[in-house]
């Protein structure tokens, strides 16, 4: 999957570069508006058709909320020390490290309003997406289950959950996918809140 | 701003009470899959499009690697340490938190 995105991207970018005439640039914040509420609403309807969801919430208990929210407020620190480092708007920064792992949608949300800080936000949360694929088995044989969670934010709960089910427990595998969910929805809610404030 | 957080949620919950409350035929419910892939990669075609004719962005591609890379190392680390410290402070059933825990 991972492979065909960056294809396609490769193929986007290259026509935008070479091929397309500049007219064209100011159509495709209203594409990208259209196809983004499509997606989500899309979305809605796959969470939907999972009836557990709700069921498996209330038997973890309310000390799982724990693993999401140090998630974000982690990552949010994160990226106010990228802020730091590479002297850029600090809200930019935290709308990048909104992100999640959910590459897709974060980038598509900032790109509209900074092209540049959309291709930060979209490289690395691939990049981060990569770094959980490859220590997510260290971290749960040397660090701890629940840290495999922290590691791919929003994937926990789709790409990242059978690799997280290989190396972690039953228990930890359904914390991971109700993180996943709280995660993801996190995204929608605080990239445009800091875009808003950039 | 505000509009756009309530619009996306708006869709998601719109989305979500058709599917549970099963007014989503069958047939579309097999695709919701596909359909999604779909759109996401006519999303990514279109950003990649924006960021190629973006001048500046492609003038700096080299740094933004680099910055990219380095957002990735530190949200992902300073998650894993949060989490870390939470969970030390608040869980201890080491079927959750792992053989190592404490």
């Amino acid at each position: 999957m991972t492979k065909k995105i960056l294809v396609i991207l490769a193929i986007g970018i290259l026509l935008g570069l070479f091929v397309l005439p500049d007219g064209f640039y100011h159509s495709t914040g209203l594409m990208l508006d259209v196809g983004l509420c499509l997606l989500l609403f899309f979305v809605g309807i796959d969470v939907g058709s999972n009836k557990d969801t709700f069921k498996n919430l209330k038997s973890v208990g309310f000390k799982m909320l724990i693993v999401p929210l140090a998630t974000a407020i982690g990552s949010l620190f994160g990226g106010v020390i990228c802020s730091m480092i590479f002297h850029m708007n600090i809200f930019g920064a935290l709308a990048v490290a909104s992100g999640f792992t959910w590459y897709t949608l974060s980038a598509i949300i900032i790109t509209p309003v900074s092209a540049e800080l959309g291709a930060i936000a979209f490289l690395s949360n691939i990049f981060r997406e990569i770094i959980a694929f490859i220590s997510i088995p260290f971290i749960a044989k040397h660090i701890g289950y629940l840290e495999t969670i922290a590691v791919g934010g929003a994937i926990s709960m789709d790409t990242g959950l059978p690799l997280i089910k290989k190396n972690t427990s039953q228990e930890v595998v359904i914390i991971s996918f109700i993180s996943g969910i709280i995660i993801s929805l996190l995204v929608p809610i605080l990239v445009p809140i800091f875009v808003g404030l950039m | 701003m505000a509009f756009r957080i309530l619009l996306y949620f708006g869709l998601m919950a719109v989305g979500w009470l058709l599917s549970s409350k099963g007014f989503i035929h069958k047939k579309l419910m097999g695709k919701i899959s596909i359909i999604q892939t779909i759109i996401l990669f006519g999303l990514i075609f279109i950003m990649g499009i924006r960021v190629g004719m973006d001048e500046q962005v492609v003038s700096s591609i080299g740094q933004i690697g680099i910055t990219a890379a380095v957002f990735a190392v530190l949200t992902s680390g300073f998650s894993i340490l949060f989490v870390h410290i939470a969970r030390k402070k608040f869980i201890t059933d080491r079927n959750i938190t792992g053989g190592r825990s404490d």
